[in-house]
């Protein structure tokens, strides 16, 4: 699950995960994303921006932190937020990992690695 | 005394954010002029908190198209105004929210906002701008900061 | 446009008389791409202009640059990954068996380029439980050039270089803003010591417990590939342990190393060396990683080249999905990503490590 409210960043994340062999569903702010994870969806990995309108990224790992049934998802933040202390935020709010913009489709392959999501 | 980006660092950024997204080239971006063509767009985030000010992603009308038919592998000419305002919002964030980073936080950082022509925040001045060239068109990167908080 | 064959052959020469490295016919693409910023920087139009100056007037300067970006690695944080889950899994615990009377681990990192790895082993050794604060890791970063040396030992590096490979958690603990770039902390930046060196050349080095020797090798023929394996095992101590890159081997080179392979990740020990008391992770355990973890299959299974990598290396490079399923959402956090729980964390006391010799 893509969710960004920039419908390029949406794109470009889209065809890199497309193109590592995921099914891609999109949302463009954390409140559509979770009526989509209520609605059935159940994404192995969310990537997720922080600065959203309606619900930001925070609130959404927050949100999916909560549920028992939602526990599976790995969450990782995708946004251009990038001082420590923000990083250290999300990390203990329950994101799995972070990674900066701008990047490189590599960097998100690398990172999913990490996860364990991606085969090396 | 808090440390305020130089030109310098607005431009590194804008580089890496060219460099990822838009050109794969670190040397597409040149210094420019800061007169952007007739008609210009500009995408701007403004900063609240321990820095109240905006960062500004000011450039031409074709830099913006350029810009949002890369963004999303399209031509220029088949860009529609939906495709600039979603582009340079997004580069505006990315910019600033790197730039953010580098101020005295914390501070919080404004959904992005795109318009037409320039744009001036009331009692906000320029303290670091810097001027390029891309693809021949101007792009002009600009921090801002409250008279009040910059006195 | 391409250069031509003589400049190419030029350059080749050149680079393998300065640093015993081979490029193979066919990169030419490779001499184009890495001298081109050479070009530009010296107001030479092309790649081939400058060559051809060189050619027609030596410069000693201009060489060295030359050789220099020729002989640079690609790298970054944790690069290829199993490496450092062996290091964290099997030779740290084996070293601080076999050292506790010391408490003295000696790393080297041959060809460190511009200091991803000797700085991931830093940092592995710093979040790693069994060494405490009373160990001293010391890691000896050599490379052949002095420019990428100098890079290395500033510790700084792009946001873009530290997206790659480096787990969130251990940027905001072992690095700190600086401007636009991230740099190592001075507690991960004091394990390391950087030297110039030309791995051609005698070593003049103190006895290595580790020896990192990544993708180094594919680049020597194969004479001074063994010579280079040989003077290793002298300064590698007997029970001491060698890493190559992923595509390289001591099989058929030098018989003095035997190899142990667990999973996908492969190091080398000195043949006769005794045997490891530490056991060795099953295959299947491999919490492996540097971030030890969070692992669960993905919902998709990847398609095309990953999908037959998975195929082939899931078994050994990820446990089940309910081995790693978290009992709560609280324990969860902490259990899927250990260093959570102590975030952020200060910086670590007891007494500075020293730096070799």
């Amino acid at each position: 699950m893509v969710i960004d409210d920039s419908s390029a960043m949406r794109l470009i994340l889209g065809r890199i995960m497309r193109g590592l062999g995921f099914d891609v569903v999109e949302a463009p702010n954390g409140a559509e994303a979770i009526a989509r994870l209520q609605s059935g969806a159940m994404p192995e990995i969310a990537l997720v921006d922080w600065n959203m309108p309606v619900m930001d990224g925070l609130a959404f790992v927050n949100a999916v932190r909560k549920e028992e049934k939602w526990r599976q998802i790995t969450l990782m933040m995708v946004t251009t937020e990038s001082e420590q202390s923000q990083i250290v935020r999300a990390l203990a709010a329950g994101a799995h990992e972070y990674v900066i913009k701008p990047f490189t489709p590599d960097a998100i392959a690398d990172k999913l690695a990490l996860l364990g999501v991606l085969a090396y | 005394m808090t440390y305020i980006p130089s030109a310098d660092d607005l431009e590194v950024i804008t580089r890496e954010v060219w460099t990822s997204f838009l050109d794969g080239d670190p040397d597409g971006l040149l210094p420019g002029e800061t007169t952007p063509g007739a008609e210009e767009v500009t995408g701007c985030v403004h900063l609240s908190g321990a820095y109240v000010g905006s960062i500004m992603l000011r450039c031409s009308a074709p830099a913006a198209r350029y810009a949002a038919a890369a963004l999303f592998s399209m031509q220029p000419t088949d860009v529609t105004q939906n495709e600039v305002v979603d582009a340079l919002g997004e580069l505006a964030n990315m910019v600033g929210g790197n730039v953010k980073s580098m101020l005295p936080g914390p501070s919080a950082l404004s959904l992005p906002s795109v318009v037409h022509g320039q744009l001036a925040v009331p009692g906000a001045q320029v303290v670091r701008e810097v001027a390029l060239s891309w693809r021949g068109e101007t792009l002009v990167v600009s921090l801002w900061q409250q008279a009040a908080q910059a006195a | 446009m391409t250069i031509n064959l003589s400049a190419f052959t030029f350059v080749s020469d050149l680079v393998k008389q300065d640093s015993a490295i081979i490029i193979g016919p066919g990169k030419e693409y490779l001499v184009e791409s890495r001298l081109l910023p050479i070009a530009r920087a010296e107001g030479y139009g092309d790649v081939g202009a400058l060559i051809a100056k060189l050619q027609m007037t030596p410069d000693v300067r201009l060489r060295q640059r030359i050789v220099e970006a020729m002989t640079t690695n690609e790298t970054s944080f944790f690069r290829d990954r199993d490496p450092f889950t062996l290091l964290n899994q099997v030779v740290f615990p084996e070293l601080c068996r076999r050292r506790s009377a010391t408490h003295r681990v000696t790393i080297w990192s041959a060809a460190c380029s511009s200091g991803q790895e000797p700085y991931s082993i830093a940092m592995s050794a710093l979040d790693h439980p069994l060494i405490t604060s009373e160990w001293q890791v010391q890691i000896l970063a050599t490379d052949i050039s002095e420019e990428i040396l100098q890079r290395a030992e500033n510790g700084r590096y792009s946001q873009l270089e530290v997206n790659r490979g480096l787990p969130a958690a251990m940027l905001v603990r072992h690095f700190e803003r600086a401007e636009t770039d991230w740099r190592v902390v001075p507690a991960v930046r004091s394990m390391v010591k950087f030297k110039r060196m030309n791995l051609g050349d005698p070593f003049d080095l103190p006895f290595m417990d580790v020896v990192f020797l990544r993708n180094v090798l594919i680049y020597f023929d194969s004479v001074t590939k063994a010579d280079v394996l040989q003077r290793i095992r002298r300064v590698l101590r007997p029970d001491g342990f060698l890493f190559l890159g992923g595509s390289e081997t001591t099989i058929g080179l030098d018989d003095g190393f035997e190899r142990i392979a667990v999973g996908n990740a492969t190091v080398y020990r000195p043949r006769g060396a005794d045997p490891l008391e530490t056991p060795l992770p099953a295959v299947g355990t491999a919490g492996l990683g540097v971030a030890a973890g969070r692992v669960s299959f993905p919902a998709t299974q990847p398609v095309g080249a990953a999908a037959a990598t998975t195929a082939a290396s899931v078994p050994s490079a990820r446990p089940a999905p309910a081995a790693s399923a978290p009992a709560s959402p609280a324990a969860g956090a902490t259990g899927s990503w250990p260093w959570l729980s102590q975030l952020p964390i200060p910086p670590r006391s007891g007494p500075p490590r020293q730096p070799l010799n």
